[in-house]
């Protein structure tokens, strides 16, 4: 039986017993997603390579401590969001926007102030295509640590609330929030850098 | 009936699913009924699909190969 065919579940059996051929099909089955994630979180290639590295050497030698209550890709998730911050906190430079500032505005009885600007997504157009991304990527950096990874777990990489909450150590309001702000904060950037043409 | 406050203030739970069955509607009927909040629930629905794909991007090969030869070195063998 090709190891393609096998659940994960089943490769992570198997890796356990040192089968390290399971746990390799494991890596090619997950890589990709677990350095899209470090990448998005560590804004940067060099980085995430290691974040990679370091979380696949970390689950398979942490094999005996998954629960298996759980998804393996959540669990790897956790890991790979967890390295990826503590190599943020050792180098972080960078200022972090105050979200306050991008929250819609409400008069007094709760009535929006400013009628929101529709966002214009034309996947057809790759020159909008390309300024999309450039502004998503500057909008990124711009939020805070666990905001971004909450926002790129749930909505980019699509772990449910639940899953993400256990992977951040965060309870589902907290991550409820953080994806709130999240949401709103990079829907107004990618309104008005697009609008603007500033990307 | 709901404020355009209390409706963004609920969306996570509304675009969930999540929320009690007459605040959703409510929460609908707002949104049929106010013009000023539609773009923003739009944008706001929209954010994540449109990261996904903007941000869709291949792990390059040479990466993978390191990967793999960083794990042949460090897992033991049988």
């Amino acid at each position: 039986v090709s190891l393609a065919t096998v659940k994960d579940a089943a490769l992570v059996e198997r890796s356990r017993g040192a089968d390290v051929e399971a746990f390799e099909e494991l890596v090619r089955r997950w890589s990709e997603r677990v350095w899209r994630l470090a990448l998005r979180i560590t804004g940067n290639a060099a980085d995430a390579e290691e974040v990679l590295q370091e979380t696949f050497l970390s689950a398979y030698t942490k094999l005996g401590t998954f629960r298996g209550q759980s998804a393996f890709g959540s669990w790897l998730y956790r890991i790979a969001a967890n390295r990826a911050l503590m190599l943020l906190r050792t180098k972080r430079t960078r200022s972090e926007v105050d979200l306050e500032e991008v929250l819609p505005a409400f008069d007094e009885n709760g009535k929006i102030s400013n009628p929101a600007t529709p966002l214009v997504w034309d996947q057809g157009d790759p020159v909008h295509r390309k300024r999309v991304a450039a502004a998503l990527e500057a909008a990124l950096v711009e939020l805070p640590d666990t905001y971004r990874v909450v926002f790129l777990l749930r909505d980019v990489e699509g772990l449910d609330t639940a899953d993400v909450a256990e992977a951040l150590e965060l309870s589902v309001p907290a991550v409820k929030t953080r994806l709130h702000r999240a949401r709103l904060f990079l829907r107004d950037r990618l309104v008005h850098l697009v609008d603007e043409g500033t990307v | 009936m709901i404020s355009c406050k209390g409706t963004v203030d609920l969306l996570v739970d509304f675009l969930d699913g999540a929320l009690e069955p007459d605040i959703h509607r409510e929460l609908e009927q707002h949104l049929r009924e106010c013009p000023e909040c539609v773009p923003l629930v739009d944008g706001y629905r929209d954010v994540g699909r449109v990261s996904r794909e903007v941000l869709a991007a291949e792990i390059p090969p040479q990466c993978a190969e390191r990967l793999s030869s960083f794990l042949r070195e460090r897992l033991p063998r049988k």
